[in-house]
């Protein structure tokens, strides 16, 4: 009994040792991760925006449970006229941000979209992003198909957690 | 029986010499960057109160200076954000001696009313400065900023995205530049470097 105890414990440590994947039941149910039978999107976020803004990103990590590699290979939304997948090449202090064709999920990797790096973007916004705001997303995944996701609207900002001085800089 | 902690030692000895390597790289920087850099050139522009303003006119204050676009998805909220929580980390009387500037570098797009709501969804203090396009590009130049337009839309030429450089540059009430910051840097280095240099 001790030994099937200890086994439990061990293997729920290993489970939380993952990172993330442990709370996908829960989370499932307010919508910060979406799950397909092979890919996982967790917390997509997305920045609140000025009134006359036209172009917004979202971000998000993306994990591929399955045993093949996968590609996210378009994304679709309502928010905006175009959404499109986008790389930043940072390039001798210079950013330039370019349209890719796909972003590649390796098989049992995990894949950020963050800040200066990967992200869907949004072009020709059709409303202004407000902080608390979801907005429905489609990822298309090469292997997995589509995934449906809401992207939250943080505080205008907000950093998603790559920053150690907390996550979203309040609202003045 | 030997081989590892001979093996051990050398490793700790490794890594103490890659440590001092660093200290020494780290201090070098720091001293470097610290000899004030003379800006040449300056800047006429609006700001976001429709107000004509100078590099000159911001004499005898410390202005932290950052180039970019409203339009801008990511690589200037990232920037923004960060000054903005370097700026809530100051204290009262620090923050009073500094002016933060948010400098267009589209100016075409870049409106006196949409700079000023652009700059206040980050911080009430940062400012926001535009002009004409001759007049950001010479606040680009006198600052060694690059940028250009790149993805224009073939179906509307008002939407694009602009190429720049993210830096972020520290300027003393004598007009010179003390720290240029790179892209996305730690928030409490850039704190702590002016608060340092505001308590001189
Ligand atoms: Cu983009």
């Amino acid at each position: 009994m001790k030994q099937t105890r200890l086994f439990t414990t061990l293997a729920v440590v290993a489970i939380l040792g993952l990172g993330g994947c442990q709370s996908t039941v829960h989370k499932m149910a307010d919508g910060e991760t979406s799950i397909s039978k092979k890919i996982m999107v967790q917390k997509p976020w997305a920045r609140a925006s000025a009134r006359m803004a036209k172009a917004g990103a979202a971000f998000m990590t993306i994990t591929n449970h399955s045993m093949d590699n996968d590609r996210l290979i378009s994304a679709s939304s309502e928010i905006a006229k175009f959404t499109e997948l986008h790389t930043h090449i940072h390039d001798n202090g210079i950013m330039r941000m370019r349209k890719v064709e796909h972003i590649d999920i390796p098989k049992g990797e995990m894949v950020a979209l963050k800040p200066g790096g990967d992200h869907v973007m949004f072009i020709n916004l059709k409303r202004k992003l407000n902080l608390g705001d979801k907005l429905p997303v489609t990822l298309e995944f090469k292997n997995a198909g589509k995934v449906e996701v809401e992207v939250e609207v943080k505080a205008a900002g907000a950093m998603g957690g790559t920053h150690k001085m907390g996550d979203v800089h309040k609202m003045h | 029986m030997n081989t590892m902690p001979l093996f051990y030692r050398n490793f700790i000895r490794l890594t103490f010499f890659v440590i001092a390597l660093f200290i020494a790289n780290t201090q070098a920087a720091e001293a470097g960057n610290r000899k004030p850099m003379p800006i040449k050139g300056g800047f006429s522009l609006v700001d976001e109160t429709g107000k004509k303003v100078t590099l000159k006119g911001y004499r005898g204050q410390y202005l932290l200076i950052y180039f970019g676009y409203t339009y801008c998805p990511d690589i200037c909220p990232t920037s923004l954000g960060i000054i903005a929580q370097v700026l809530d980390g100051l204290s009262k009387k620090s923050l009073n001696k500094i002016i933060p500037l948010f400098i267009s570098i589209d100016p075409q797009r870049d409106s006196v009313e949409y700079i000023k709501e652009y700059t206040d969804m980050f911080h009430p203090r940062l400012l926001g400065l535009t002009g004409t396009v001759a007049e950001a590009s010479r606040a680009a130049k006198t600052f060694g900023v690059y940028f250009a337009k790149a993805e224009i839309n073939p179906e509307d030429s008002t939407d694009y995205s602009v190429d720049h450089s993210s830096n972020t540059f520290f300027v003393d009430p004598q007009g010179r530049i003390l720290e240029v910051f790179g892209h996305a840097p730690d928030i409490k280095m850039v704190r702590d470097k002016i608060e340092k240099q505001l308590n001189r």
